[in-house]
């Protein structure tokens, strides 16, 4: 069942169109990869599916409701943590829960009850009392995402909120939405490191330029990235005769050094590598090392880009 | 936490951080020392009234605090959200603009109403030792002070929640501060004229005799009122509410009808209403791409997402159309036809200036309404020069709301009408 729908969504800034007609689905319960690089119009979309920012064409469902019509009731149904957001720092973590939980006109009864499940959901139940100015980077990240987790809504939309955290805290935060995702929450994360989300996201989603250029499940990201595997090897003889027997086969192509070693891209399955390699081994060229390299989907997604803006 | 509280959370918010118990005693112990010097000072002063002395210093004081420091809280109270990053996350919530509008109203000023309250007991000690202050004036004193915060307060959330993210912690602190002290001398003059009248004056209000301190204390309320309409009216429009769009037209007709009720002759009505409709041009905010927005839009959201200044143009016409209607009275020589149909003659100019700024939003220019704000100043200054010099003045009708009394009333209305359905028309097909 999708719980996002965007009808060609566009979103222009002057002349500038930001987010160019996007249609996407996310099905309920997915961990949605939202990446591209900078200026590719992930904020932008993000704000129009939390019904903050009006569309100049196009519209959207987030559970139903319409983002133009209904973005009250879009409100209510997820959980918006920016990229950039402010905490009131005069204020406990405690009392900047509560304002939230009053704000979002919950059970006053189950208030301290509530406050206390989100902050110990976060890994916060210590600083509870602890003002706001004292906590660090990643707590506030994580004080954020409590707020965003107040109402229990079924959506979550995290605009890139590994940014500016150093590695440990960020470990923290993956782990935390590992948790999340693992509790059934639909989750859509924006960033523009894709290699932080492959381990723990079911969907991804491209954008570049404000255009959809990918959107699929991170297995289909893989396959449809990848456009052939790249093997490794290293040489003990003569390179050059190596080389000429490698080409040789309909698929292989694009030889070329590696260190210390030579790769070139293959597009047979693992059969086709075996037939190459005895090949080979079988001429007396002399091979110490015959592998597939081991290329993340974020090489993939930087070679992808790199296709998209030549 | 109280129910009170729990309706509108910006209160308990700004409770919590402001009104922590170290600064409530800090600024209870504060207000003793200031007031037992007021008393000390009262007292051995060579005033026959020691006990009105202290209870003027304390009134006073109390005034300073809640229209300069509480003014400049309401200022900064959404621009502080813009600039902290905090205004989308108040906006996510199901708080509506009318929740949130009060909320910062009443909360943001929180520790200024705290303070202004520490120095009752001061004003009560001085009113209980006064041998001369009469209980009337004192209660039109406190009337007015309440009219007047009410007023200034509501000014500053109305410019608050106008400004943009970009305007500066300092920006909004000197706005608040300046109309603070506007408001500060809209009380002392009021209370200088109902001082002075002792409640004697009567004057003309929607035609019957009222006392001065009631038509002021009235009009501050009324404005106040307005005042937070409209700054209700901006935050419910960032929450995406339906955008009442019913409320600068509603406001435009109740400043025509508020300006004949003290007096002012109908061709003279609609210039307030006039020069209010620029400040809601520019400050509407209209851009681009909302325009073609809601020309494209389906026909059931074509009246929400229409820009406020069409409909307070339109309010601008039926108020002149109905002014036209009325007996102008003696004040003018000039002839009656001229006279009549003056507000429909300046409504043209006003509709063409404001379609010419909506236009404007179109070009490359960083700051559109304040290069169409030049151009328009231009477009009437330009006239008065040139035609002036060479002694034309008599065509001036054709560039600004100066009409020609030789000429037939329809001559008069011509000009303005015919440039602003020309820049309608250039509007019109901007559908992008």
């Amino acid at each position: 069942m999708a719980l996002i729908e965007t009808h060609s969504l566009r979103r222009e800034f002057g002349d500038t169109v930001a987010v160019d007609d996007v249609k996407l689905t996310i099905e309920k319960g997915a961990v949605f990869a939202l990446v591209g690089p900078n200026g590719a119009g992930k904020t932008t979309l993000l704000r129009m599916i939390a019904a903050l920012l009006e569309p100049t064409a196009g519209t959207a469902l987030i559970g139903g409701f319409d983002i133009i019509e209904s973005p009250r009731l879009v409100h209510g149904c997820l959980g918006y943590l920016p990229d950039f957001f402010g905490l009131y720092d005069d204020l406990t973590a405690r009392e900047y829960l509560t304002y939230f939980y009053l704000a979002y006109r919950l059970n006053p009864d189950l208030l301290e009850q509530r406050i206390d499940s989100v902050l110990f959901q976060v890994g916060l139940s210590d600083r509870r009392e602890a003002p706001i100015e004292t906590l660090s980077r990643g707590m506030r990240q994580r004080l954020g995402l409590a707020r965003t987790l107040l109402h229990e809504p079924q959506l979550l939309l995290l605009d890139e909120p590994a940014s500016g955290l150093d590695p440990g805290a960020r470990h923290e935060l993956q782990e935390l939405l590992r948790s999340l995702a693992r509790s059934g929450k639909t989750i859509v994360v924006s960033s523009h490191i894709l290699a932080e989300l492959e381990d723990y996201c079911s969907h991804v989603a491209i954008l570049n330029r404000g255009r959809l250029v990918f959107s699929g499940t991170v297995k289909e990201a893989r396959l449809s990235l990848a456009k052939g595997k790249r093997y490794r090897l290293r040489v003990l003889g003569d390179a050059a005769k190596t080389r000429d027997l490698v080409l040789l086969d309909p698929s292989a192509k694009d030889w070329r050094p590696d260190g210390a070693e030579w790769s070139f891209e293959f597009s047979g399955d693992d059969a086709a590598a075996a037939s190459l390699l005895k090949v080979l081994v079988d001429s007396g060229v002399g091979i110490s090392m015959f592998c597939e390299a081991a290329g993340t989907i974020q090489d993939s997604y930087l070679a992808m880009l790199g296709r998209e803006t030549h | 936490m109280n129910a009170f509280t729990r309706r509108f959370p910006e209160i308990e918010r700004y409770a919590m951080s402001e009104a922590r118990p170290g600064r409530l005693v800090t600024a209870a112990v504060t207000s003793l020392v200031v007031g037992g010097c007021l008393y000390a000072s009262t007292a051995a002063s060579s005033s026959q009234d020691s006990g009105g002395a202290l209870f003027g210093a304390a009134f006073w004081l109390q005034a300073m605090i809640l229209l300069l420091y509480g003014t400049s809280r309401t200022t900064g109270s959404v621009l502080t959200e813009r600039l902290e990053k905090t205004w989308d996350l108040q906006r996510l919530t199901p708080m509506s603009s009318w929740e949130l509008s009060i909320g910062k109203l009443l909360g943001a000023p929180i520790l200024a109403f705290y303070l202004a309250a520490l120095f009752i007991p001061w004003a009560a000690a001085g009113l209980a030792t006064s041998s001369t202050l009469p209980m009337r004036e004192v209660m039109w004193d406190y009337l007015l002070l309440a009219g007047t915060t009410f007023f200034s307060l509501s000014l500053g959330l109305l410019v608050s929640s106008h400004g943009e993210g970009s305007v500066g912690g300092a920006s909004a602190g000197t706005a608040g501060a300046l109309m603070g002290a506007f408001g500060l001398s809209f009380l002392g003059s009021a209370m200088t004229s109902t001082g002075a009248s002792k409640g004697g004056t009567l004057i003309p209000f929607f035609g019957r005799p009222c006392p001065l301190e009631f038509v002021i204390l009235f009009s501050a309320v009324f404005f106040g009122a307005w005042a937070l309409a409209g700054a209700r009216w901006r935050l419910g429009r960032e929450l995406l509410e339906p955008r009442r769009a019913w409320r600068l037209p509603a406001f435009i007709l109740s400043l025509a009808a508020y300006e004949r009720a003290l007096g002012v002759p109908p061709f003279m009505t609609l210039i307030a209403p006039g020069v209010v409709m620029y400040f809601a041009g520019v400050l509407d905010g209209a851009a681009a791409d909302r325009w073609k927005a809601w020309l494209a839009a389906p026909p059931r959201l074509w009246w929400d997402r229409m820009p406020s200044w069409i409909g307070g143009a339109a309010a601008c016409v039926c108020a002149a159309c109905v002014l036209a209607t009325l007996d102008q009275g003696p004040q003018t020589q000039s002839s009656p036809a001229t006279v009549r149909f003056y507000p429909l003659i300046l409504c043209g100019f006003i509709i063409r200036d404001l379609a010419f700024l909506q236009l404007c939003r179109f070009s490359k220019s960083r700051s559109p309404e304040v290069m169409a704000m030049i151009f328009i100043g231009l477009a009437y200054a330009l006239p008065s020069i040139v035609l002036g010099a060479a002694k034309a003045s008599v065509l001036l009708y054709l560039f600004m709301p100066a009409p020609s009394e030789s000429l037939p009333i329809l001559a008069n209305l011509a000009p303005g009408w015919l440039q602003a359905a020309g820049v309608c028309l250039l509007l019109k097909n901007r559908r992008g």
